[in-house]
Order: structure tokens, then C-alpha cells, then sequence
């Protein structure tokens, strides 16, 4: 970690050193601006290192579909543009079906996916025991394959922005929670951790859930609430689990690693606040008795960890990039991902340092504006996991 | 470079044999499955390889319980806990070695964690290498075979003591005098943790402070046999073994689940016949330890196991303490040849041995702890992980305590008398928890001045020294990132050993340990729902 003097003066500091913040950090100092990235805990505390690590393009809005097109393209380029394969896994995504509605409902989402090209394909009960053999056919109708869609190990995400930064010598304050900002004429002039005093031009803050706490220091309130979700990961088996599937009849969502190991969810089980980021016997025996509704194959096999972390929810599930003109000048927030952070980070690191740079809004960022709130031009997203 | 061997598969529950390598071997009932084949002239090692890795028995073995029943076709067979025999059974091992493990010797970025393999740095060939990754991981197939359905029951006390070794004795003794309501909870048919072996040597009994054997037989009526893999947010814990799955309900929980001496860090410390003093306890009771060995000592309770196995054993003691019988300071590197140990020590001299028993500063068994909010730090100038203070985010509201050398700082003796000063405490009279609050211990110097490159820290994810190294250069630091980085500490056996050797390279912690700290198969913890009435 480099000296930081409070005289030197930044063009951004970064505030939230998550997949976002790193990703907005390299795409700034890339364009030359002098960046300082600042982080309550170590890079990726927050919900980085807590997720389930799958990427995927079909969502149920299409600006979130646009977004991810774009964003998977970033993905799957990072381990070229950065030196770290983040083993990338186009491994699809499987969706169970089991009622005639669910079936409408992805017929009729299909067709705006692939008017935008990346329809997937529809499965009956045969096919969707071809792709997962072990699966239990009671009760299911079909199944939606979306190709497009994968898995990907996010640690090498932040491993690899971390590496670049600390080569463009971009300073990475880790244990350093803000503890308030000074303002002036309506502009932010610096963050204070503590009695350290950083000035900067701009501030981003990517501080995913954290983040309306981050603003409240500036009277800025984000509708961005955090909501407490847990993850387990089992031991590894021999992989016979090639896409990331999601039972939306059993509530419950499974992938398997390529160290073996089989890592999910259930869909529904979470609680809104900031809660301990601890681990309930609830969510173990749910998760266990659906996964093996799901896959009765994997009965015997031991669940090794689990953990939770903090889904950053906005009113429409979707996130929030930009300013907004009530806020004091300077501030900018790039948050609420409401659980596609991770995917996301790449590209959404790459808009923000663009328009922070430019001052132009890039097409793809600008259905995200805090403003949409106000104007209720809220986007349509129900596709939560 | 040793033959690997891969995994052990029972295929029958009817014959009274073990095959080992096409050898049958009869195993009587109760008697240890690791002792068994060990008699056979087998060295139970199994190397974990990452993408190929299936390790299941080891020489040290009865640190993780969680590998006796691993990769076993179905469960039931051997007592995941006792590793004893409870079935006949028919045991063939297998000495075919997988892909991954055929390059793990060749290649120096296989093997190691993943996140840090040469090959997929790269991106180049990913594809291909992925698939290669997928088809030739020996990890077991699950599918087809018998499921296990375990009794599951609840279980509700006033105080739940986690350990029966001489920590949970000393409270058990300090509850039972004020007659509190207490369960005792421990995997072990034999109560007294690391001494229960130690019991049957008439020079360790007498070196102990404390009637454990008579405490023993007091304590039985109000012990469970079992595992505790944690504390949940509901203020539960989850107690697992012999086909049985408790919840348990307290209104107080005592850790009381002792330490355990981490593998040392020369070259070739993952070697068969490399095993702890415990083990090395085991061993002996059952007849199986034989000269010639090599002891390797760091601390008081290693040094007292010398002086009782001594005069049989003859053995050669290697330690950086003054100890007036000692040949060399360190091990720089154990080599296995066809038939044993070749040991070279710093100053220069080689010997042949069957084993080295290491016993090193002990690291707390913190994975409980830890998880339930408890930090711990590395203490360079002693060398060890101690508790620091109970901070961050508990697990849940239920009042938990420490006794004994979870804390990482009392010697055996001490571990007793602090169980009883927990006890005293629980029930309110400080006088007499006052009177026994044990001495401070001897500061032992650090010993971490040898580090070899190749040593093991981690056997479960398959991390050495030089991936640490490697963590560094990537400017990658602290416990969090190297964990992240390399696998360490992330695998079945929850970072039982690996910590503190991780923490003696990065002089840094504390750690988050994840729930259940013993892996639970998931048709045990649904059978604990509801939902499984839909199932």
C-alpha cells in the first residue's frame, strides 16, 4: 500500500472496492485519470466473494438483456484483456418447468430474447433428462435451455482488476471505512476516513448494499435495500452437472464447479436488512431437502460450507448508474444490482469510467439513471434468483 | 516420487475381509480400519490431487473423521467417527492413479490450486483443458447407491459442553459438584480427547493431574456421541454421527474442542509414516508403531510422549527446544523409498526410519470458534494461534465460552484446570474459578525458521509453500486473500490442520470458518425438515 499525502488531489476516488468499484478503478486509471480506490474491509469483503457465479443474458427486461449481451461479450474477453481466465464455463443455463403458465411465460420470453439473438431452446421431460440424466421427472413439463448463459469463477475477477491496478499504481485503501465527506457550494470536495482527508474531483460509490449508507453522510438517500441470501457448496463429485439449473417449482438453484463441487441456493428464503451475515438451520435442511427433490442422485453427498452475503435491491431490480441533479455535484453511484453485480462488473465498470469521463451517458447506462425513480420509468425485472 | 494411490471402495457388506491390493485381510469387529491395514504392511496414504483429487485414508487419518466414510459406496459401514469396524466388510484398494494425479508429479502448476494453474492463466486452450479437467477427475460418482437415512432426534440442556477431552472433563466435574444440567458432546467412544490413548501408558497417566478415567465413567451418563458441526443463527447446533442427526438446543454452549499439532513444514511432511504425537499414541496401544522413529518435538506434551515410548522404542529426537537426548534442531526434508523414511536433518546427518512423529505448538481447533464469532491472531514470538478476544458478528445470540486449550494457550494439565474455572464460573462462584485460573505457560521461541518450498500446508486442497510464495508476488495478501487465492483452508476437513501452518508463513488472521464444520450429507440435514414430507 502506497503512502497516501491528503495534499495530493485525485481526479476519482473510488469508493468500494467490490467487483464494481475494481472494474470502474482499471477503466479510469486506463484513461489516464489519477484514481485512488478506497475500501471499508479487503477487496471483495462485500457480496463479490459471496456469489453464486453464474452469468446469463435472459432476463425479463430488455434493457437488462441489452446490458448482459454486451456484458457476457466483457466476461468472456477478461481473460485476454486481463491475463486472468476467470474459467469462464458456457455451461448454459437450465430452467425446470412444470406449469403450463411458466412455459407461456418463457414462450413468450424467448421471443423478445431472440429478436435481440439469444433465444434459447425449449426442452420436453426427454431432453432435459438427456442434458441431467440423474433429474426427477415427477412433475415437470419441460425445460428452457438458454446457451448463452454460464458460469464463471469470480475471485479471478477481482484478482485479475487488483493485479492491473497495483501495476498502474493505483492506490487500494483497504480497512478504510469513510466516515464522511466534506462539501462545499454544493460540490463534494473530499472523503474522510477517519482524520485522513482525501480530495478528489469525483466520487463513485460502489459500495453494492453498503452504499445508501455511504450517501446518507451526504443526505443522499439510495433506494437500494440489502437483503440477506445464503449459499452452500458441497463436496466434490464427479461433474455430471453441466448447466447452472433453476427449479422454479422446488425454489431452488444448483450449479456444479469444476472442482467438483455442487454450489446453490434456494430462491426464496431471505431477509431484508442489514443481518448478520451468519448461517440458519432453515435455509440448510430447505436447501437440502429441495436440492434432493431435485436430484434425489445426490442424497449422499455432504454439504461442506455454506455462507451468506447481501443481494443490493432496488425498487425494480435493477441497478443504479450515474447522478442525479439533487445530489451535491461530484457524486456518482454505480450500485443495486439486486444480485447481478458480479456479471455485471465488467462492463458496468467500463460505462461509468466513460461517462466520468466524458460526461456523456453511454446508450447501454441510460435506462439506469437514479432518476428513473422520480419519473417512474422503472424497469420491468422479475427475473431474481 | 511415491505411487499414488486413489481411493477404497467397500464392495460388500457380507464378507468378513479387506483386500488390500488384491490381498484380503481379515479385520475383526471393532477393530480400526487404518490399524488393519496398517498390520497388512500397507502405508495408508492417499494423495488429494486438485481436479482428480479422492484422499481417504491418511496415517493421520483419525483427525478427519469426515474421509473414513468419504468415498465409500454408501454409509454405515465404518463408523465415520471411530474409524472402527463395525460390519464385515470387504475393503479393495485401488492403485490405479488418476490423470490429474499422474501430472501433479510432473507438472509443478497441477496439482496446486486452481486458481493459480499455469494453464489456465493463459486462456489459451481453455476449452480443451477444461474438458480434459472434466473427464479425468477421479472423484467419486454418486448415483444408485443405498441412501442412509439417518435417526434424527432434538436434544434440549441447560449447558452444552463441545469436547470430552481434559478441558470438557475439568467442567463436566465443576457441573456435576454444583449440579447444573449439562450434556457433554464428543465423536469418540472414548472420552479424553488427545489423552485417551495416553490413558493406557502407565508414564503418561502419571504425569496427569486428574482422575480421568474415573471422571470418564462419571461423565458417561450425561454424554452424546457425536460430532457438533456448529452453531446456527437460531441458536441450535447440529450434532452428527452414528447414523444419527441431532438438534440440540442450550441455553449455553462451552467450546471445549481442544487443538491439534499441525504437520511441520519440511519437505515431504505429507509423506506416509509422517504422523502426529497422538496418532503416534494410536499406533502404539494397538501394536502397530515400531522402530525404527524419529520424533520431532516442539512442545511439552511431545516431549512427555518421548520419555514414555522412549525405552522401547529408542527413538531419535529432533527438536528445537533444549532437551538434553537431542540430535538436530529441524527436519529439513523426509524422502520416501520403497521400504521408509529417509530423514535428513540440518545438521546435515541422514536416517532411516518407519515413521517421524511430529509434535508441534498446538493451533486450537478453531473452526467452532472462529464461527461462532471468537478471533484469533498468530502470536510470532510463540509461535501459535491464541484466542483474541470474542468480536465480529456471533452466530447467534446464545452465550458461548471457551475452556481449555481451544484458547491456544494452556498445556495439558492446565486445559483441565481451566475446564473446571469455565465450570465454577458457569454456575456463578468466581472464588473457586479464580483459585484454578492457570499459571502463564512457558514461552516456547518460534519455530518457524525452516520453511521448505515444497512442504504441504493445506493436504486437502493441495496448497505448499511456494503457492503462498506465489500469493505474494501476486501481491495477493492477508489470510483472506491468500485462502482465496490458493484454496487453503477451504476444504473437507474445514482447516482442522492447515491454519496455523498458514498462519506461521503469514503471521496473519483471523479466519472465517463456514458452517457445518463437519460435512453433513444432505439427506441427513433434510431429514431434520419438514420438507421432507414432499419428498
Amino acid at each position: 500500500m502506497k503512502p497516501v499525502n491528503s495534499n495530493i488531489e485525485y481526479d476519482v476516488a473510488v469508493i468500494g472496492a467490490g467487483a464494481v468499484g475494481l472494474a470502474t478503478s482499471y477503466h479510469l486509471a486506463s484513461k489516464g485519470m489519477r484514481v485512488i480506490l478506497i475500501e471499508k474491509n479487503y477487496a471483495g469483503s462485500g457480496s463479490s466473494t459471496r456469489n453464486a457465479a453464474g452469468f446469463r443474458v435472459h432476463f425479463n427486461s430488455e434493457h437488462n438483456v441489452k446490458f448482459m449481451v454486451e456484458g457476457r461479450r466483457r466476461l468472456v474477453g477478461f481473460g485476454g484483456e486481463i491475463g486472468w481466465n476467470p474459467i469462464i464455463f458456457d455451461s448454459g443455463y437450465l430452467w425446470l418447468l412444470s406449469t403450463e403458465a411458466d412455459l407461456q411465460e418463457f414462450k413468450r420470453l424467448n421471443t423478445m430474447w431472440s429478436s435481440l439473438g439469444v433465444g434459447g431452446r425449449f426442452l420436453d421431460t426427454r431432453e432435459v433428462r438427456e442434458v441431467i440424466p440423474e433429474l426427477n421427472p415427477q412433475g415437470l413439463l419441460g425445460g428452457f435451455y438458454g446457451p448463452q448463459d454460464g458460469t464463471f469463477h469470480h475471485d479471478l475477477i477481482l484478482f485479475g482488476y487488483q493485479e492491473k491496478l497495483a501495476g498502474m499504481g493505483v492506490p487500494l485503501l483497504e480497512s478504510s471505512p469513510v466516515t464522511g465527506f466534506n462539501v462545499s457550494s454544493r460540490r463534494v470536495r473530499s472523503v474522510l476516513i477517519g482524520s485522513k482527508e482525501i480530495r478528489a474531483e469525483r466520487f463513485v460509490v460502489c459500495a453494492g448494499a453498503w452504499s445508501p449508507q455511504v450517501t446518507a453522510m451526504l443526505g443522499v438517500s439510495l433506494p437500494i435495500t440489502p437483503e440477506r441470501r445464503e449459499l452452500g457448496v458441497t463436496e466434490p463429485v464427479k461433474h455430471f452437472i453441466k448447466p447452472f439449473v433453476i427449479s422454479l417449482k422446488n425454489r431452488v438453484y444448483f450449479a456444479q464447479g469444476l472442482r467438483g463441487e455442487i454450489r446453490g441456493g434456494v430462491t426464496d428464503m431471505f431477509r431484508k436488512g442489514y443481518y448478520p451475515l451468519v448461517s440458519s438451520l432453515e435455509w440448510t435442511v430447505a436447501y437440502a431437502a429441495r436440492l434432493i427433490k431435485t436430484l434425489p442422485t445426490v442424497s449422499n453427498v455432504r454439504l461442506n460450507r455454506q455462507w451468506s452475503g447481501y443481494y443490493e435491491v432496488t425498487p425494480d431490480h435493477s441497478q443504479i448508474m450515474g447522478a442525479h441533479p439533487s445530489w451535491p455535484e461530484g457524486l456518482f453511484v454505480a450500485a443495486g444490482f439486486s444480485g447481478h453485480g458480479m456479471m455485471m462488473s465488467p462492463l458496468a465498470g467500463e460505462l461509468m469510467a466513460e461517462y466520468i469521463a466524458t460526461g456523456r451517458i453511454p446508450d447501454l447506462m441510460r435506462p439506469y439513471s437514479p432518476e428513473r425513480f422520480d419519473e417512474n420509468r422503472l424497469i420491468d425485472e422479475a427475473m431474481v434468483f | 516420487m511415491f505411487e499414488r494411490l486413489i481411493g477404497f471402495v467397500i464392495l460388500s457388506s457380507s464378507v468378513p475381509t479387506v483386500s488390500v491390493n488384491g490381498r484380503l485381510i481379515t479385520v475383526e469387529r471393532g477393530t480400526p480400519l487404518d490399524v488393519a491395514i496398517k498390520k497388512a504392511g500397507f502405508r495408508g496414504l492417499f494423495r488429494s490431487v486438485k481436479f482428480g483429487r479422492l484422499r481417504d485414508i491418511m496415517d493421520d487419518s483419525y483427525l478427519y473423521p469426515q474421509y473414513k466414510c468419504v468415498y465409500v459406496n454408501g454409509y454405515g459401514f465404518v463408523n465415520p467417527l471411530s474409524f472402527q469396524v463395525e460390519e464385515d466388510i470387504t475393503v479393495i484398494i485401488d492403485r490405479r492413479a488418476s490423470f490429474g494425479s499422474t501430472l501433479s508429479g510432473k507438472l509443478p502448476f497441477f496439482g496446486v490450486g486452481f486458481q493459480n494453474s499455469g494453464l489456465i492463466r493463459t486462456g489459451f486452450g481453455w476449452k480443451i483443458m477444461r474438458r480434459m479437467i472434466l473427464s479425468s477427475a477421479n472423484l467419486p460418482k454418486y448415483g444408485g447407491e443405498k441412501v442412509v437415512r439417518p435417526e434424527s432426534g432434538r436434544l434440549t440442556t441447560d449447558i452444552l459442553i463441545v469436547g470430552g477431552g481434559p478441558a470438557g472433563m475439568g467442567l463436566a466435574q465443576a457441573l456435576l459438584e454444583k449440579n447444573l444440567d449439562f450434556l457433554l458432546v464428543d465423536p469418540n467412544p472414548t472420552l479424553g480427547g488427545r489423552i485417551r490413548y495416553a490413558l493406557n501408558f502407565p508414564q503418561l497417566r502419571r504425569a496427569l493431574n486428574f482422575d480421568a478415567e474415573g471422571l470418564a465413567k462419571i461423565i458417561a451418563t450425561r454424554r452424546i456421541v457425536g460430532l457438533f458441526t456448529g452453531l446456527y443463527e437460531e441458536g441450535v447446533g447440529l450434532v452428527v454421527g452414528q447414523n444419527r442427526i441431532l438438534r440440540v438446543e442450550f441455553s449455553r454452549l462451552v467450546y471445549a474442542n481442544g487443538s491439534k499439532c499441525p504437520p511441520p513444514l519440511f519437505a515431504g511432511n505429507d509423506s506416509p509414516g509422517v504422523i502426529s504425537v497422538d496418532y503416534a499414541l494410536r499406533l502404539r496401544h494397538f501394536g502397530v508403531l515400531t522402530s525404527p522413529v524419529v520424533f520431532y518435538v516442539e512442545d511439552e506434551w511431545g516431549e512427555m510422549v518421548y520419555r514414555a515410548l522412549k525405552d522401547d522404542l529408542l527413538p531419535v529426537l529432533v527438536s528445537p527446544l533444549d532437551l538434553e537426548d537431542k540430535v538436530a534442531s529441524h527436519i529439513k526434508q523426509v524422502r520416501l523409498s520403497s521400504k521408509e523414511l529417509v530423514v535428513t536433518l540440518d545438521n546435515g546427518s541422514r536416517v532411516k526410519v518407519k515413521y517421524v512423529v511430529y509434535s508441534t505448538l498446538r493451533q486450537p481447533n478453531l473452526e467452532l470458534p472462529a464461527q461462532a464469532g471468537f478471533a484469533y491472531s498468530f502470536s510470532a514470538q510463540r509461535g501459535k494461534i491464541v484466542c483474541t478476544e470474542a468480536e465480529g458478528e456471533p452466530s447467534s445470540n446464545t452465550p458461548v465460552l471457551l475452556a481449555g486449550s481451544v484458547t491456544g494457550l494452556y498445556e495439558l494439565n492446565d486445559a483441565f484446570r481451566h475446564g473446571r474455572a469455565i465450570g465454577y464460573t458457569l454456575s456463578g462462584d468466581m472464588d473457586s474459578a479464580l483459585k484454578l485460573v492457570p499459571p502463564p505457560t512457558v514461552v516456547h521461541p518460534s519455530t518457524t525458521g525452516v520453511v521448505h518450498q515444497d512442504a504441504f500446508v493445506c493436504f486437502c486442497e493441495d496448497v505448499r509453500v511456494r503457492d503462498f510464495v506465489l500469493a505474494q508476488h501476486k501481491k495477493l495478501r492477508g489470510s483472506e486473500k491468500t485462502k482465496r487465492f490458493t484454496g487453503w483452508g477451504t476444504g473437507v476437513c474445514q482447516g482442522k490442520l492447515c491454519i496455523a501452518n498458514g498462519m506461521r508463513i503469514l503471521g496473519d488472521g483471523p479466519y472465517t470458518q463456514r458452517l457445518p464444520t463437519q460435512p453433513t450429507p444432505l439427506a441427513w440435514l433434510a431429514s431434520l425438515g419438514d420438507e421432507t414430507s414432499e419428498l
